[in-house]
């Protein structure tokens, strides 16, 4: 099945600034490990690719009424076709088609609970936004495959560069 | 819509028969292809690719243990004298054969079922697994790690009609954490990423099932910087009547829990083939532990509403080897339209042998369906009756109006015609070296930060170590939580204050040296631990994991028989029975440059007894100031893969050796002591020695401890060899003043004395006569014990 | 006899030793799968006391107690709003604590003020922790020595306030029950404050004190052997510090 790219949203669930990044943190961390030095901070995002029999109205309230906490988190929901603009370099790490995607099972039960019907798909990911003045490719690959992802089982988009 | 292909193997020659077992990945020799013709050739027609694979999977080395059946020509060469050959009927015989000479009367099922099964009290029997998840814990090592705990969480729930799991135990094996990364090949993950990973796999997997994540170990060697190992155990507790099962014929086939899908496909052959650089996505698996805890909330009612007759897990092999081990003494027909999909396009050999997670096969009695699917419902498990088992003798697979499959199930179990493996030992003669010089209080502390000794806390800690609220010795304990305990004790049944104590020892470098002593050497520690807890020597019962390299290189088959006759001789000699164990073989590396690499040959011992009362058990940190410091057992020079030589780069040395006899006694002795309260704490001396011990059981208690060396019971004089030397069979024991008398009449003939005090502050002082030899703040040795091991 | 439900869902785990609690302090229990609920078949109303116990209710996966909080909310709301009128206790351990406090009913009944987020250290802990038992509204914890332990054992336990004003409000209201703290009973930092919580804040209770919820879990420290040090206590008494929440709970129903 192919879809349309217009209809896949991209649902950007992400700390509210001043709360301490765990996650974060520790990537910061495992980079440094690497021997990479000049990462400032890593901000961490949960990522959620919504696509099938939705519109723009229906992922927000998806977004707003399930995948979000109002008190800590913020959200973002865009097309996945359109760009967004950021300074910041950032990394999106995909699991790969028939990986088993437990998270994104648990969001179709939420779903069902609001009351939404519709045949929604849902894959789940994580974003990974750099603050730093580094622009090397290279390394920015390296960190995806030392750090961020196992490619046997996941893919990486690097944005931003 | 998919079919079953017809795959040509009638005229095909031998080259064309290698060549289809290749092509397939079906890891089959050219024998078994042989064989395989000559079946489909009477049966006058061609195999499908189901039946095919059905056959690899049975046959595979992970699902028969070829290895461990064979008849094997064993030669060994020790001490330079004349080779002297003997032929061992299988490993797996000599396991066994140990046991039935045990012969204890509590093991209630041993070696059949997915779990070795003990008896608890007059209700309840206790059983145990452990299995490895080593190559897809290498390749995706949170999903593999977390997928191997889930496994033998499986295995506990198929045992007998199913036990509820009540403790997971691991043990992990890694290359440093300091490797440098230019020493990594491609394709290999860093040990460190590796450590993290797969802790957290087993953490997260193990939490959310709700069990308790309380006894195991961490091991660090460069040997196993290509092969990591990943043991994952789980203890589970069922009543009595639910031992046995069943399965009658006319029942369904009923699989439950998650979907099938592609993952895992060909799991079972390939985690007998070596680690390649290509590997195929599907082989990987991610877990999904909520399934399997619905899947475990609603068996728990169903098996106490005695609703089905027998159950198995869905492990290597899938669907194939759980149906198939079920209907192998009667037979049945499956529907593998009927199995629920994660997606439609699988072929039905894929969705025959697909592994995919948190699956259970239940034989159900048709009359008992309706109420077990009421369960099932309000649990929101998935499920769907597949098939019927009958009493045809074959297992009939359609695929909606297609037969896409039939075979002869006894001609498909019958133990084929495995040939006979050579292995040959060859000791080599070591030299006992004791460095000079030593700069003693440096020593201990660079032991105490090695990072097989440190402190494994921050690992530990991530572990949900007392969900189920049953865990009485916790792993840690001690003031502030810093004391390492020797092993878990759990009281298993609200109210009541009988117990188990679970420990577990492993040493892959007494291996190096001699895997026969080895061997005996875990069990000892295995013993060790769970006595130090205060648990019963006499009513332990004990499993063998082996994970080994290359194995059909006779000398690393050589290392692995003289283990297994280690295994059977010392159990023999200990008393204690093994009531279930695995093998994982074939961890080895093959680098670009067509070298191989092989972990060191590595034997993981689990040891589970029963207690009566849990309230009786004790902990290792001192209790006391002015209390008296015995030692139990004696000291040799006995160096040998000690982590003291570790730390200066020996090789060599001498091995220690076990003691079976005057260890048992002393076991037993100190069973008897702890229950009638005469020890206020107690540990056991291992990798580091006396002094590592004694250290250990200063930090967790805010007290100190003074020495005198001169006064242990030593075959040597030499204070290196006293402080470090890793002779088995030795405890030190914490006795109030008050009790001495008594204490000391319970061991006389013994090697038992009193080395030292426990005093007010918090240092340890060792003596040697009139020499101090060692003077330390005990805040230093927390420090460096505790955080040696960082995340 | 006071008769205590306790709620669960796929991904609970601390049922069976939450159940064991409520009866040896001397309640009757009964363990119900939230399908239960939500098709009718069992009335949260027919009971006294309302607990949600410890786990990962599904899987925790969209943020501890999310989905467990939002089907609560979509699905039974006006029997937990009828069983709070009518001055019953409902009472969320760990998970069931992130579940009460996302679906609206901590620390302010109806608005989402508070949150439980990854703890600083972004690793799961099970650790013993000492706590200061405050003077609260709530009447479960009256007759309690000043510092008690209860392990908590959780990956997101850090509690967090939508404005700062709501942590005065929730201090003057009397609406903190329990503060992480060291042993001489003053908040402190890691690994005192296991999670990073705002003001060491382990539990809330609403301005009632009917409504409660803590990360620790004091059904696992029901007896004296479930603390980690028992093996160098004196004392010989039996119970501890978890059986007298629970007798506090049932003997205010009772």
């Amino acid at each position: 099945m192919t879809i349309k790219s217009e209809n896949i949203y991209i649902v950007e669930i992400g700390l509210k600034k001043g709360l301490f990044d765990a996650f974060g943190n520790e990537v910061k961390h495992s980079i440094e490990e690497l021997g990479i030095n000049g990462i400032d901070s890593v901000d961490v995002y949960d990522v959620y690719m919504v696509y099938g029999d939705v519109n723009f109205s229906l992922v927000r309230r998806i977004a707003k009424e399930l995948l979000l906490d109002p008190v800590a988190q913020t959200m973002k929901v865009y097309r996945a076709d359109k760009n967004q603009k950021s300074s910041n370099i950032s990394v999106e790490v995909w699991y790969k088609k028939g990986v088993t995607d437990p998270v994104a099972m648990t969001a179709i039960k939420g779903i069902r609970d609001l009351g939404i019907k519709n045949d929604i798909k849902i894959n789940c990911g994580k974003k990974y936004e750099f603050h730093t003045s580094m622009i090397d490719r290279t390394l920015i690959e390296l960190i995806c495959t030392k750090v961020l992802a196992n490619t046997l089982i996941q893919d990486y988009i690097i944005k931003g560069i | 819509m998919a079919k079953a292909n017809i795959i040509e193997i009638l005229n095909a020659t031998d080259a064309e028969l290698i060549e289809i077992s290749k092509k397939g990945l079906l890891s089959l020799t050219l024998d078994e292809m042989k064989r395989i013709q000559k079946y489909f050739l009477s049966a006058g027609r061609n195999p499908t690719d189901l039946e095919l694979e059905m056959i690899a999977q049975t046959w595979s080395e992970h699902c028969f243990h070829k290895t461990f059946k064979s008849r094997i020509q064993f030669t060994e060469i020790i001490d330079s004298n004349s080779p002297v050959m003997e032929e061992i009927p299988s490993l797996f015989s000599l396991i066994k054969q140990a046991t039935e000479k045990v012969r204890k009367n509590w093991c209630i099922s041993v070696f059949k079922d997915n779990a070795g099964i003990i008896q608890f009290d007059e209700d309840y029997c206790i059983c145990f697994k452990v299995e490895t998840h080593n190559h897809p814990s290498a390749l995706e090592p949170y999903g593999g790690a977390g997928t191997g705990i889930g496994g033998v969480i499986r295995d506990v729930l198929g045992a007998g009609l199913g036990a509820k799991p009540i403790l997971n135990t691991d043990v992990f094996c890694f290359a440093p954490l300091d490797t440098r990364h230019e020493e990594l090949q491609e394709g290999i993950f860093h040990p460190r990423r590796l450590f993290k990973a797969v802790v957290s796999g087993v953490r997260d997997y193990g939490n959310r099932m709700g069990i308790p994540t309380a006894n195991g170990a961490i091991l660090f060697d460069p040997g196993y910087l290509y092969n990591i190992l990943v043991y994952c155990g789980t203890v589970g507790i069922m009543p009595r009547w639910a031992v046995n099962k069943k399965v009658k014929p006319g029942d369904l086939v009923v699989v439950i829990g998650g979907r099938t899908g592609r993952d895992g496909i060909h799991g079972a052959t390939f985690s007998s083939a070596s680690l390649e650089k290509d590997i195929p996505t599907s082989v990987v698996q991610i877990g999904n532990p909520i399934v399997e805890k619905k899947v475990l909330d609603a068996l728990m009612t169903a098996r106490d509403e005695k609703l089905y007759s027998a159950i198995t897990d869905c492990g290597a092999g899938g669907l194939s080897s759980a149906v198939g081990e079920l209907a192998q003494h009667c037979g049945a027909v499956v529907h593998l339209d009927k199995v629920p999909l994660k997606y439609q396009d699988l072929k039905p050999w894929e969705i025959w042998v697909s592994e995919s997670q948190e699956r259970m096969v239940l034989s159900v009695p048709p009359e008992k369906f309706n109420r077990l699917k009421e369960i099932l419902e309000s649990e929101n498990v998935e499920y769907a009756c597949i098939g019927k088992f009958n009493s045809t003798g074959k297992i009939k697979i359609f695929h909606e109006k297609d037969i896409v499959g039939e075979l002869d199930l006894k001609w498909l179990f019958q133990k084929s015609e495995l040939p006979v493996l050579k292995a040959l030992y060859e000791k080599r003669e070591t030299v006992n070296i004791i460095p000079e010089n030593i700069n003693l209080e440096e020593t201990l502390l660079q032991l105490l930060s090695d990072s097989n000794i440190a402190s494994k806390e921050i690992v530990v800690r991530q572990y949900d170590h007392e969900v189920q609220g049953h865990t009485i010795i916790k792993p840690f304990g001690g003031i502030d939580g810093c004391s390492a305990s020797d092993a878990v004790v759990l009281a298993p049944i609200y109210g009541n204050d009988r117990g188990i104590v679970v420990s577990c020892g492993i040493n892959p470098w007494y291996g190096m040296l001699d895997p026969y002593l080895m061997a005996g050497n875990c069990i000892d520690e295995a013993l060790r631990n769970i006595v130090a807890c205060g648990g019963n020597p006499d009513r332990t019962a004990i499993l063998d994991n082996f994970c080994w390299g290359k194995i059909d290189d006779p000398f690393e088959l050589g290392k692995l028989t003289r283990c297994v006759k280690g295994c059977h001789d010392y159990a023999i000699q200990y008393k204690v029975p093994f009531i279930s164990g695995k093998d994982s073989l074939n961890n080895y590396f093959t680098k670009v440059d067509g070298s191989v690499v092989s972990i060191p040959g590595t034997l993981l011992i689990s040891a589970i007894s029963v207690i009566d009362d849990v309230r009786k058990s004790i902990t290792s940190d001192f209790k006391e100031a002015s209390n008296l410091i015995y030692i139990l057992g004696e000291t040799s020079n006995e160096l040998g893969g000690s982590r003291f030589f570790n730390v200066f780069n020996l090789e060599g040395g001498r091995c220690p050796a076990p003691h079976p006899e005057i260890s048992l006694m002393i076991m037993r002795k100190l069973y008897r002591a702890i229950k009638n309260n005469l020890v206020m704490a107690c540990h056991d001396c291992s990798e580091g020695g006396v002094a590592i011990a004694i250290a250990e059981m200063i930090i967790g208690s805010g007290y100190g401890a003074e020495i005198y060396l001169e006064q242990m019971p030593a075959t040597t004089a030499e204070p290196v060899s006293l402080l470090f030397s890793e002779s088995q069979g030795r405890f030190i024991v914490e006795v109030d003043e008050s009790c001495v008398e008594k204490f000391e009449k319970l061991f006389k003939g013994l090697p038992c004395k009193q080395i030292g005090r426990v005093i007010p502050d918090f240092r340890l002082k060792v003596n040697d006569r009139d020499k101090t030899l060692l003077d330390v703040n005990g805040e230093l040795l927390k420090q460096k014990w505790c955080g040696a091991i960082s995340w | 006899m006071v008769k205590v439900i306790i709620l669960r869902t796929g991904g609970t785990n601390c049922d069976l030793e939450t159940e064991w609690a409520c009866q040896v302090a001397g309640a009757s229990t009964s363990r119900i799968h939230i399908s239960q609920i939500t098709t009718g078949r069992v009335k949260i109303l027919d009971f006294d006391i309302l607990i949600i116990p410890g786990g990962f209710s599904y899987g925790d996966d969209l943020g501890a107690g999310k989905v467990l909080a939002n089907e609560i909310m979509l699905k039974c709301w006006e029997q937990i709003e009828k069983f709070r009128e009518k001055q019953r206790p409902i009472i969320g351990i760990c998970n069931g604590f992130q579940v009460l406090v996302k679906a609206k009913m901590l620390p302010f009944w109806g608005k989402h003020t508070a949150s439980l987020v990854w703890n600083e250290s972004g690793r799961f802990e099970d650790r013993w922790v000492n706590l200061r038992v405050e003077k609260s509204t709530s009447p479960f914890f009256n007759n309690m020595p000043e510092i008690i332990r209860f392990p908590v054992a959780h990956a997101e336990g850090k509690f967090v306030l939508k404005s700062h004003s709501l942590l005065k409000k929730i201090e003057k209201n009397q609406q903190v029950i329990l503060r992480y703290v060291n042993p001489s009973g003053e908040t402190q930092g890691y690994p005192y404050n296991p999670n990073g919580s705002i003001a060491g804040i382990a539990g809330v209770c609403d301005e009632k004190g009917l409504v409660i919820g803590m990360m620790p879990h004091p059904e696992r420290a029901l007896l004296r052997i479930h603390l980690p040090d028992w093996t160098r206590l004196k004392g010989q008494e039996e119970f501890s510090y978890g059986y007298r929440f629970f007798k506090n709970v049932i003997e205010y129903c009772s």
